[in-house]
């Protein structure tokens, strides 16, 4: 069928909806590209004769060139899926990915994910006077000063913003600022206990 | 040509937030509570509303700069806990404030950026510009990442009847 | 170092520094840990909290947390130990013992500068005075002068012979004296008041006491009471100090309703009935399953069981009804279980105090009605747990969370473990006195849990062993003609761990001294050791416990018999 393969991407990306992103689908996307050129290839040849007349060759012609466009648009739908997690993804963690998931990106989303890091490491030090404001802080209003974490696994020492040194071992308490477990209790090394 | 709020800070060592001295041009000055009372609004506007809404840097300055007084003030002063505590949860959550409101322009602009792009040029020249200086700059080369990697990954191997771009097919 | 004023020397020195907080495995300490963060909370102390189930983790948490920290807080855990000399801090550490195991290690109380002590005062006379103890180094001073001028002449060397005999002679009778002192002073351990109490009232003393505050306080008190650490006596001052601040707290109004709204937390004071968990269970299996009930009537024994059905006919508390879980028993009958027990209970053998225990209950929300007792036991069950999958450390914020009330679901789950616990723990003390495991030694009866039975797992606790210990002591008192049964003390083996072969040993103090509860086996088991040459772990805070090898047992009894004779 004409288009399936490119609905095979977009599906592909749909299940994927959880967080993980998909191996970058090289094959696929190639196979789509040359479906796309067969096509045109016909409507080329077919094209001709239809100018001259033989409106019987019409509608195959426009069945094709719709393929075309759709593929085209499923395709692009695809990339720009894909941009969308990864960018989620450095909201989430930071300017460094995870090795896994940089295996499943592409050379392009690669680069075009240091660019991107490079556009929001501008904008956010042209804020404020301070040298910036980071925005991919103070995710979540802030409902008190410190906070009590427990930690959920040994993650060694850590240091706090006035010098002092705290060994984080798994089932330990701590009471502190919130400001800077924040990181922490986002990567899922500290968990926050609701009194 | 936005307006331009002078606040100073003079942050005494005693608890009283702000006052400000009157502004050389002739809007009224708004005290440091006002300003974050409408930082206030505009993030919830921003925040509730599909499109992207006039930005209001002024407002943003402002606060970011009363935070960053706010800091100095603190070290300087003595150890009085619930003084230093209170403000200091106040600063945090003025920066919350800040942080959501830029965040949610900052995606809604990844979200429209060409037609952002083109409100933006009708509008540079009026009273009412919809991205600050610096999220224009963002905007832009945000565009044009995006476009690269499309025509890099795609178009470019498209042929050449599909490989333009339509600013139409932009928007999901 | 005793602190005086709570509020100058302790808390305020706390204020703006981070405070490492180590507290110890059991529920008394927990209760007194929480406590003492809500303060922390309160005033924005910034502090790490680890758990330590023995001096060695007590050690290994301080290494590795020790840098940066100034303010050490020890709870439940560390008076007996010279903590100084264990640790080996810097000079500008303070450390700040709050702990009911006694007697407190001299060297602890006299040092004034990095060790101070939150403790009532009054429990503390028995400690001997500094000039017994500690002795001014003037002789060593002394003998190396005498050192220094034997090159010299002869006569000067006679004349300081004389003397320094003299002075060797009395510095030989001081130090005897000595060592007997320390001997009597250390030859019992036991317990002071919960550190619960101690933290709740110095909370009220800095007027941040809270109704769940006192809750815990109440929690604590009757952990020590469960696990017969304090005499009854003392449980009845604790109860009676306590029911004033449940009153100040939990005020009620002209009808005798409670002021409060029904999600807050109320507690009550009753004279609760001595079932374990009845509320929770069905009043047979309670009542089977409750110490003082169960030896009295032997319900272990068929005669017992007939015993029991009899008691309950004749209270007229149908046998359907009572096997039947409690909650499900008619409401006339539910009411009046205590009075009736009251009023047959002497013909049968039983006492007030078996029957009924002054205790506390606590109401939270509509569904939620829990007494201490069961408290202490779900906690404690849920602190011992034994899924092997989970560290200690997990099973200590589990317990933790129960104590925050943050989930029903965790009570209920920590509910039925005390349940199970308490079903072995009867099982194994049916098998006991049915296959006469208990011989008396001489001096004392000892019985072993044999290894490999399925219920043998739970006793690889502190908590659990000590209740099994007593529970089989009264059991074998009830059921023994010896007369001097009742004047023995129980030594008891467990194993713990049958790849590496080793059991745990506990040995409780007879019946008859229950009114002091004064353990002697902590030296006695040291005496012991040392006579064998024996290589045993103390590894908990209590010296009557104690670890070894499943081959060195029997050396280890004989030395022990020659000891206590």
């Amino acid at each position: 069928m004409l288009a399936e393969k490119a609905l095979d991407l977009v599906r592909e990306l749909q299940r994927s909806l959880d967080g993980t992103l998909p191996p970058y689908n090289e094959d696929k996307i190639r196979q789509v590209l040359e479906e796309m050129q067969t096509l045109f290839d016909q409507n080329k040849d077919k094209a001709q004769f239809a100018a001259e007349g033989q409106t019987h060759l019409l509608s195959a012609i426009q069945l094709r060139h719709a393929a075309i466009r759709r593929n085209k648009r499923c395709l692009l739908a695809y990339l720009y899926n894909r941009l969308d997690q990864i960018k989620k993804m450095r909201w989430e963690y930071s300017s460094v990915l995870p090795s896994d998931v940089k295996y499943n990106m592409c050379e392009q989303e690669v680069q075009w994910f240091n660019q991107y890091n490079r556009l929001l490491a501008n904008y956010m030090r042209t804020l404020g006077d301070n040298g910036g404001l980071d925005l991919t802080q103070d995710m979540k209003p802030p409902k008190a000063l410190y906070v009590l974490v427990r930690c959920l696994v040994d993650h060694g020492e850590f240091e706090t913003q006035d010098g002092t040194t705290i060994l984080l071992k798994k089932n330990s308490q701590h009471y502190l600022m919130r400001a800077e477990c924040e990181n922490l209790i986002r990567q899922g090394i500290l968990e926050h206990i609701v009194q | 040509m936005a307006e331009e709020l002078d606040v100073s800070d003079i942050l005494q060592e005693e608890n009283t937030i702000n006052e400000d001295e009157e502004d050389d041009d002739d809007e009224e000055a708004m005290t440091a509570p006002e300003v974050l009372q409408k930082l206030e609004e505009a993030w919830l506007n921003e925040k509730f509303a599909p499109e992207l809404l006039p930005v209001k840097s002024n407002l943003v300055e402002c606060m970011l700069a009363q935070i960053n007084a706010m800091e100095t003030n603190i070290e300087n002063a003595k150890k009085a806990d619930l003084r230093v505590s209170i403000h200091r949860m106040e600063i945090d959550r003025i920066r919350f404030v800040v942080s959501s409101y830029l965040r949610h322009r900052l995606a809604k602009i990844e979200k429209f950026t060409s037609h952002v792009l083109q409100e933006e040029e009708k509008r540079r020249d009026t009273d009412a510009p919809l991205l600050s200086d610096a999220e224009l700059e963002f905007a832009k080369g945000y565009e044009a990442n995006m476009k690269n990697h499309l025509a890099s990954t795609a178009l470019r191997h498209m042929p050449t009847n599909a490989a333009t771009f339509n600013d139409k097919e932009m928007c999901k | 170092m005793l602190v005086k004023d709570f509020k100058k020397d302790f808390y305020d020195t706390l204020q703006r520094q981070r405070v490492l907080v180590l507290v110890a495995f059991d529920v008394d300490a927990l209760c007194a840990c929480k406590i003492l963060q809500y303060l922390f909370h309160c005033d924005q102390v910034v502090y790490t909290v680890v758990p330590v189930d023995g001096l060695q983790s007590l050690e290994q948490a301080y290494l590795e947390n020790a840098e940066g920290i100034r303010q050490v807080v020890l709870i439940n855990c560390g008076a007996t130990v010279d903590i100084v000399d264990l640790l080996q801090p810097e000079e500008h550490v303070r450390f700040y013992i709050c702990d009911s195991h006694r007697p407190v290690d001299i060297h602890n109380f006299y040092n004034a500068v990095q060790v101070k002590l939150l403790m009532r005062e009054d429990e503390l006379s028995t400690i001997p005075s500094y000039d017994e103890v500690f002795r001014d180094d003037e002789e060593d001073s002394d003998q190396s002068d005498e050192e220094n001028d034997d090159p010299e002449s002869g006569y000067k060397k006679k004349r300081f012979d004389d003397e320094s005999i003299l002075r060797r002679q009395e510095r030989r009778q001081w130090n005897e004296e000595r060592v007997r002192i320390l001997f009597d002073y250390t030859k019992f351990t036991s317990y002071g008041t919960s550190v619960a109490m101690v933290m709740f009232e110095s909370a009220w003393k800095l007027s941040k006491d809270t109704n769940n505050l006192l809750w815990l306080a109440i929690v604590g008190v009757t952990d020590q009471y469960v696990h017969f650490k304090t005499p009854r006596d003392k449980y009845m001052e604790d109860v009676i100090a306590l029911q004033s601040h449940v009153s100040r707290h939990n005020q009620r109004g002209s009808d005798g309703e409670s002021l409060l709204s029904v999600n807050c937390l109320r507690i009550s004071f009753e004279e609760e009935l001595h079932l374990n968990l009845y509320r929770h269970w069905t009043l047979f299996d309670s009542i089977c399953h409750s110490m003082p009930i169960a030896c009295k009537l032997r319900l272990w024994t068929l005669k017992g069981q007939k015993r029991l059905h009899e008691f309950l006919a004749e209270m007229g508390l149908p046998i359907a009804q009572c096997k039947q879980q409690f909650s499900a028993m008619d409401i006339t009958l539910r009411s009046e279980v205590k009075a009736r027990m009251q009023e047959y209970m002497n013909k049968y053998g039983l006492e007030n105090q078996d029957i009924v225990l002054p205790s506390f209950s606590m109401q939270f929300g509509y569904k939620n009605l829990l007494c201490a007792t069961d408290y202490v036991l779900a906690c404690a069950a849920s602190l011992e747990s034994l899924d092997s999958s989970k560290l200690q450390t997990d099973n200590f914020l589990l317990a933790s969370d129960i104590l925050q009330r943050s989930s029903p679901e965790k009570t209920d789950a920590a509910l039925e473990g005390a349940r199970a616990q308490l079903r072995s723990l009867v099982s194994q003390v049916q098998s006991s006195l049915d296959m006469h495991q208990i011989i008396s030694a001489g001096p004392f009866l000892y019985v072993f849990v044999q290894e490999g039975t399925a219920d043998s797992r739970f006793f690889s606790q502190p908590m659990s062993l000590i209740r099994l210990a007593r529970f089989t002591l009264q059991a074998h008192c009830s059921v023994t003609r010896n007369k001097r049964a009742q004047s023995l003390p129980l030594v008891l083996g467990a194993p713990l761990s049958l790849e590496e072969g080793t059991c745990l040993i506990i040995g409780i103090p007879p019946l008859d001294t229950d009114d002091e509860r004064k353990n002697f086996f902590g030296k006695a088991f040291e005496q012991a050791a040392q006579s064998t040459n024996m290589t045993v772990k103390c590894n908990g805070f209590d010296t009557f416990i104690i670890e070894m090898r499943i081959e060195d047992r029997s050396k280890f009894f004989d030395a022990l018999i020659s000891i206590l004779q």
